[in-house]
């Protein structure tokens, strides 16, 4: 298939905003509590993390605008994208629309709840809005892929949990990156959690590619039904030049070069891991700043950099693991209806 | 609504007979050309007539080298079934209607068959109902799968969703184009009652496409398909088409077979290869060409 990067922007950039809005509303939702495996750091009450919380969920909210913005260009007729919303009876994208344009009104009371410096019930509820409809969204984009019985490739069960798992980990990459740059400390619960959904997300990748690269696709005489008689092989395609079919369903550039950018995604996924396991391990990386709400942690000034440096290259390089994964998810699948001319 | 409707009684669709088909192109030009002016049109192309022509045609006509499976020689027992077409063997035998051949020899002569390949008009057709907006439907009283050029936003979900290549982009109207059925003709009671067929059929020089009501066993159509072993393409996939394809009839050297029944084996499975077919890099686009270059060094 052809990998448009407008649906790859879309889908990358989305599912990060949808994880990181899905961890400011966690962490408005979980308040003051002991967070393993330090006891000394506590979450600060929602009332004094508000501001920073409206911060990150705007950021949130950038993203995911960005994303479905890029989606748009995807269209032929982008100015009749309103009438996408209509069908959600029947269509996962239709449901992906709907669920989005929710998604975006929870989040944006939220951010306003935030702003005003509630932090009663209501804004408990639109936390609790903002991350179920997050979630919700991220489960209709992928179901739109595995609703679709020519591509095998993405029929398989490993499709949906690595739509989940790419927008945890870049969610929780960019979630720690901007706890450590606006209140000066990565909450150890969030480096955790990245360091396991990085691993995950490499774990269920490296098994999807395993089992895309076993997927045995219908060929010539099996979609002609020219199989009982015998082997059929394409002598003469119905035309001479390259026509949608072809361009859309026939990329093949992804193939030749599978196993480098397939490296190129787990390491940047283990590396994130590593950097992950430095920040839980070095608390000098996020000393804080005398005003921070969380506790301090001394560590000199050189170290806090480095820390901060690494925690925002860990945010980038989640997003660039992300990118080549979709762009290879796209390339890489295979459409049966090019068992007519491949033959 | 992209929602299917209730199955039809009436099942409009095409036959094609691959036994008699000479790959001549004729249905898919007169597609073109009635569907140009027609209510699904325009089919407008870019550069018709240079270099890199592109534009939508609702019929491709592939053409394919059979080689008959290994063992799997045939009597030629449906030689004589009761078809009404004559002369199909003389137009498509690519082994020359040898009247007497070797078996030994005759297992290695490949068969050449033309494929008209065109929507199915499913029952259960998957692009219908991953249409997000309503613009692909599917008629509930003929069962014809239309696109609403007027609604679709040409996000090609539905392209993606059929495993037959019946949908295409205009790259001038940039929505989504498929086969009518030539609805806008089928039903015109201002033309003569026997030009109310689809343009390919009214077009096909050998009579090998047939238009009819498959959902009716008594219907011309429905009879051909039983005397001739006819199928519907990939039922495994669930999609179950409408349109049914004739099996090439069994040389006079036993070339070929009626109708087994299509499944799904090792034999007609591809895998993923390492030496895939070269291709041009001058053709890809610019940030590709780059990307090409710096990965293959």
């Amino acid at each position: 298939m052809r990998p448009a990067f407008s649906v790859i922007f879309f889908s990358v950039l989305s599912g990060a905003g949808y994880g990181l809005l899905a961890c400011a509303a966690l962490a408005a939702l979980i308040g003051p509590q002991c967070v393993p495996p330090d006891c000394s750091r506590t979450v600060p009450p929602l009332d004094v993390q508000a501001p920073f919380l409206a911060a990150v969920v705007l950021v949130a909210l950038a993203l995911v605008i960005a994303g479905l913005g890029a989606s748009t260009t995807h269209l032929g007729r982008p100015e009749r994208a309103w009438r996408a919303f209509s069908q959600w009876r029947s269509s996962w994208l239709s449901r992906e629309g709907v669920s989005a344009v929710a998604s975006l009104v929870a989040a944006t009371a939220f951010v306003a709840l935030l702003w005003i410096g509630g932090t009663g019930l209501a804004t408990q509820l639109a936390a609790v809005a903002s991350a179920l409809l997050a979630a919700v969204t991220v489960f209709c984009t992928a179901r739109i892929y595995t609703s679709l019985p020519p591509i095998p490739a993405w029929r398989g069960p490993l499709v949906l949990p690595g739509f989940f798992l790419f927008a945890a980990t870049t969610g929780l990459a960019l979630w720690v990156a901007s706890t450590r740059i606006l209140i000066g400390s990565a909450p150890p619960f969030a480096s955790m959690s990245l360091l396991v959904f990085a691993l995950a997300a490499a774990a269920i990748k490296w098994r999807y590619w395993r089992e895309v690269d076993a997927i045995a696709m219908p060929g010539t005489a099996r979609m002609t039904g020219l199989d009982q008689i015998g082997e059929a092989r394409s002598f003469e395609a119905p035309h001479t030049e390259a026509n949608y079919l072809t361009r859309e369903m026939g990329f093949r550039f992804a193939r030749r070069h599978a196993r480098v950018l397939r490296a190129a995604v787990l390491a940047a996924l283990v590396a994130v891991a590593a950097i992950a396991v430095l920040a839980l391990l070095q608390p000098g990386f996020s000393p804080v700043a005398p005003d921070s709400p969380f506790p301090a942690t001394r560590g000199d000034d050189a170290l806090a950099a480095v820390g901060a440096a690494l925690l925002v290259i860990a945010a980038l390089l989640s997003l660039m693991a992300a990118g080549v994964e979709r762009w290879l998810f796209f390339a890489e699948a295979r459409h049966m209806v090019m068992a007519y001319y491949e033959g | 609504m992209t929602s299917l409707p209730p199955p039809t009684s009436r099942k409009l669709g095409l036959v094609i007979d691959l036994d008699t088909c000479v790959g001549c192109h004729a249905c898919a030009v007169a597609c073109k050309q009635w569907n140009d002016g027609g209510a699904a049109g325009p089919l407008a192309d870019i550069d018709p007539q240079g270099a890199e022509p592109d534009g939508v045609w609702f019929n491709r006509v592939h053409s394919y080298t059979v080689d008959r499976a290994a063992g799997s020689l045939h009597s030629g027992s449906t030689c004589s079934s009761g078809a009404s077409h004559d002369g199909g063997h003389a137009s498509i035998n690519a082994t020359g209607g040898a009247a007497a051949v070797n078996p030994q020899t005759a297992s290695r002569t490949p068969m050449t068959v033309h494929f008209p390949r065109s929507c199915l008009h499913c029952e259960t057709p998957a692009c219908v109902t991953v249409c997000p907006t309503g613009a692909s439907y599917k008629r509930a009283d003929d069962g014809i799968v239309l696109v609403d050029a007027e609604k679709c936003i040409g996000c090609q979900l539905c392209a993606w969703a059929c495993p037959y290549g019946a949908r295409e982009v205009g790259p001038v109207l940039r929505t989504m184009q498929k086969c009518t059925l030539c609805v806008d003709r089928i039903y015109d009671e201002r033309l003569p009652v026997r030009e109310r067929e689809p343009a390919c059929v009214q077009a096909c020089p050998t009579r090998a496409r047939h238009f009819g009501d498959l959902g009716d066993p008594a219907s011309a159509v429905s009879q051909l398909v039983a005397e001739r072993g006819g199928y519907a393409l990939a039922p495994e996939l669930g999609y179950a088409p409408v349109n049914r394809y004739l099996p090439p009839r069994a040389r006079r050297d036993g070339t070929g077979s009626g109708a087994a029944v299509p499944r799904l084996d090792a034999a007609s499975t591809t895998r993923p290869t390492q030496d895939e077919p070269p291709y041009d890099i001058s053709s890809l686009p610019p940030i590709l060409r780059w990307l090409e270059r710096a990965l293959t060094r």
